[in-house]
């Protein structure tokens, strides 16, 4: 399949689920016992949850793959997973935050489970961070991979932290606790933020493999290191 | 005593915790929706901005760093 007709067919893909999904989310599903029509955020703020850890999972694999046999397509793949992974994130703790505010109180809480979070935030930040800092591509990709390896250690302690520490944030709801409506309000969502993330993360891997391409033929670009060269220095 | 001390607590946090059901709050419904989309098309045009163009990198190009 050719690379437009890729992006097309996820582009119409996304466009469709997510038009049923918020219908089905905003007009269809009933609204929750306690929390009222407030729980609607949950049909974008749990998906983009999701895409965030299976985003930075990826990630992980890319970049311990990268340290056992290199290469640009790994590391364009792990930069890209970063950036939409940590993009989602974001978007997943703005969006919770909004949630916490008529149900909780308050729009943030020191929370383990927000607290875990914030941290992960902080660190891919840090990670994108490093890949704009370091020039050489090669050194880039090594030290980013070791980045996006440590930084994955906290993805568990993220997902877990609202069953080791019961705390404010309760624990993941399952299709036995919640109505089969709500349930499939919130798949189609899901598969329909799938689609759109998986779009995201091939136009921005097209991107870093072009970076990458460009920075790989700069040095044939330069003159070669000869007599006169040297002559000149 | 202690029992009934402990009763009697437990009583007093669980009378603390909110009863009935949260009404209306479209407002927060729109703006989490707002944000996560505006957020979503924002990233979507620096995409665009960022495109490549030109001819498509060779294989040869994207292999991957040469070790010596």
């Amino acid at each position: 399949m050719g690379k437009s007709k890729s992006v097309w067919v996820l582009a119409a893909l996304a466009a469709v689920l997510l038009a049923v999904g918020h219908y089905l989310g905003l007009a269809w599903a009933p609204p929750d016992r306690e929390m009222g029509h407030v729980q609607r955020i949950m049909y974008v703020h749990v998906p983009l949850q999701w895409m965030a850890m299976l985003l930075l999972t990826v990630n992980f694999g890319c970049a311990l793959s990268y340290l056992f046999k290199a290469g640009w397509r790994t590391d364009s793949l792990a930069e890209a997973s970063a950036e939409v992974g940590l993009l989602c994130a974001t978007l997943g703790l703005v969006t919770g935050a909004i949630w916490g505010k008529p149900t909780w109180g308050v729009y943030w809480s020191w929370d383990p489970r927000l607290t875990a979070e914030a941290i992960m935030i902080v660190t891919y930040t840090g990670y994108l961070a490093l890949r704009r800092f370091v020039e050489d591509p090669e050194r880039r990709a090594v030290w980013s991979a070791v980045v996006g390896i440590i930084g994955f250690v906290n993805l568990p302690i993220v997902w877990f932290s609202v069953r080791w520490w019961r705390s404010l944030h309760q624990v993941q709801s399952s299709p036995r606790t919640v109505d089969p409506e709500m349930t499939l309000a919130l798949r189609v969502n899901a598969f329909g933020f799938l689609a759109l993330v998986a779009l995201l993360v091939l136009v921005r891997y097209w991107i870093a493999l072009r970076e990458r391409q460009a920075e790989v033929a700069l040095p044939e670009a330069l003159p070669p290191a000869g007599p006169r060269s040297q002559e000149v220095a | 005593m202690s029992s009934l001390v402990l009763l009697a607590q437990a009583a007093d946090a669980a009378s603390r915790v909110g009863v009935g059901r949260i009404v209306g709050g479209w407002d927060f419904v729109y703006a989490a929706y707002g944000v996560a989309w505006a957020g979503l098309a924002l990233y979507a045009l620096s995409l665009w901005v960022r495109r490549p163009r030109g001819d498509a990198p060779s294989p040869a190009s994207v292999a991957g760093p040469v070790k010596e």
